[in-house]
Order: structure tokens, then C-alpha cells, then sequence
């Protein structure tokens, strides 16, 4: 499945200044790992680290944040659109 | 309902955005301002959060949302309103500008947390602090963790408040 992601502003430096980078994959974490596989660095930026989403990392998959579906082995669908923000988040 | 609230003279010289760029004031309706400050009253004992958007420097819709971690020392702002509120600052036309907060116990200025996990240098953080009978609102920007703050206008008009429906 081709998915595109759009990635916040601050996390472009490690995609080449794009916002949004189609990846491949079944689930998720799939198109994650695509991504991260030809973007390294992106993985740090992240904070991406074994199967837990990051708890200041949001991730969107059409329209919906993934903890409240399948997290990382949430399906995507031909056309599907990955969102990620940073949380809004202090004390 | 309008409430009583003190924004202090802010200290930062607007040379000091030289290196910066972006935002280097905001204006709010008086609606958004009573709302915000409303919301964080509501809140209490714990901190309250929230986002506005708008275009420019004017703040032309606030969503007063959910903290997802609520205690008097910590705040995150729930990822499904977060989103919504993104997608419907988008439909508008709109951009998001930054977001508000509470102290609680604590001076209106950022806490070591807040710069630790300011991941929007663009932004506007607002800050309201509870600690005192009457509150106190201050503005910053935090950028690669160094903190400048920002000017607060309140304009004195009335507007439709449609942000809270994202909720």
C-alpha cells in the first residue's frame, strides 16, 4: 500500500525539507519503517524506540490517532494519509 | 463573562526576534481572552490547556480542550482534540498559532517542562497563572530551548466563539 505521511515542520531537516514523504507498507508501522529506512535520522527525531508510540508523538492515520486503533499494526488502505504531530504537551 | 486579569509589561525587545523571525506578538478578542481565562479557572486544582489559531499574529479562534494529564503540575493536550483542532483551524483558512496553559502554583513563566517539551518554535505559549487572586497572562516563544517573551494585545470586541465544538 503507498501511504503518504506528513510530517511536522521540525522533523523536515531529517527528510531533506520535505512535508511529505509517501511510504509502503500493510500497517502502520510498516510505512514507519519504510520511511525511516531511507531516512535514518528520522527515527531519533521521532523518538521512535521498539513497538510503543512515543508518548509526546501523535499519529494520525485518516483522520484518527493510532493508540485508540491497532497502535502500530493499525491496516492502512491504498491512499491512506499518516499525519504526525508533536503533542502539545508542559507542565 | 469578563474577568479581571493583569498582563505585565512584556521586557523583551523586539531586536531580540533579530536571529529568531515568526511571531512576535498576539492579539486576542476580548471573547477568546475571557475564555481562555475561564477555562483555566474551570480547570482548577489542576492545569488547563488549550490551542488557538488564526492568521498572522491575530488569534481568530481558541479551542478550549481536555488535559489528558491532568495534575497541578502537568498538562497534555488530548490528541484527538489536538487533531480536530488542527483539521478545523485548516478549514477555516486558519493556521495554528499556539496554545495556553496554566500554572497553577507557579509564576506565568515557562517551567523547565515546558521548555523541555515546546516542540513548536513557531508558537505562541501562552501561560496563565493561577497563583495569585487576580490572573496573570504572559506570552513567549520557545526556540532550541531558549525562551523570549512575547506581547499580549486584547482588543476590547466581542466575536462568535466557534472553537469549542471540537470537543
Amino acid at each position: 500500500m503507498a501511504v503518504e505521511v506528513q510530517l511536522p515542520a521540525q522533523l523536515r531537516e531529517f527528510v531533506d525539507g520535505q512535508t511529505v514523504i509517501e511510504g509502503t507498507g500493510v500497517t502502520v508501522g510498516e510505512v514507519l519503517r519504510d520511511i525511516v529506512g531511507r531516512y535514518p535520522a528520522l527515527e531519533e527525531g521521532l523518538g521512535l524506540k521498539g513497538n510503543d508510540i512515543p508518548k509526546y508523538v501523535n499519529i494520525y492515520l485518516d483522520d484518527e490517532d493510532i493508540r485508540y486503533l491497532d497502535k502500530f499494526e493499525t491496516s492502512v488502505s491504498n491512499g491512506s494519509q499518516v499525519v504526525i504531530m508533536p503533542a502539545v504537551a508542559g507542565g | 463573562m469578563t474577568f479581571a486579569y493583569k498582563i505585565p509589561e512584556c521586557q523583551t525587545s523586539p531586536s531580540d526576534f533579530s536571529t529568531m523571525g515568526g511571531l512576535s506578538h498576539v492579539y486576542f478578542a476580548q471573547t477568546w481572552f475571557d475564555r481562555m481565562i475561564a477555562h483555566v479557572i474551570a480547570g482548577l486544582p489542576n492545569e488547563a490547556c488549550g490551542l488557538f489559531a488564526g492568521t498572522g499574529e491575530q488569534v481568530e479562534t481558541l479551542y478550549a480542550l481536555t488535559n489528558a494529564d491532568p495534575t497541578p503540575q502537568s498538562y497534555l493536550v488530548e490528541p484527538r482534540e489536538h487533531f480536530q483542532a488542527f483539521k478545523d483551524s485548516r478549514e477555516k483558512g486558519h493556521e495554528l498559532l499556539g496554545c495556553f496553559h496554566s500554572h497553577v502554583r507557579s509564576q506565568a513563566y515557562p517551567s523547565m517542562t515546558d521548555v523541555r517539551q515546546a516542540a513548536y518554535p513557531d508558537w505562541a505559549y501562552v501561560i496563565v497563572s493561577l497563583r495569585e487572586e487576580v490572573p496573570v497572562v504572559r506570552a513567549f516563544r520557545i526556540v532550541d530551548e531558549q525562551i523570549r517573551e512575547i506581547s499580549i494585545l486584547v482588543k476590547d470586541i466581542s466575536v462568535e466563539d466557534t472553537g469549542s465544538h471540537v470537543r
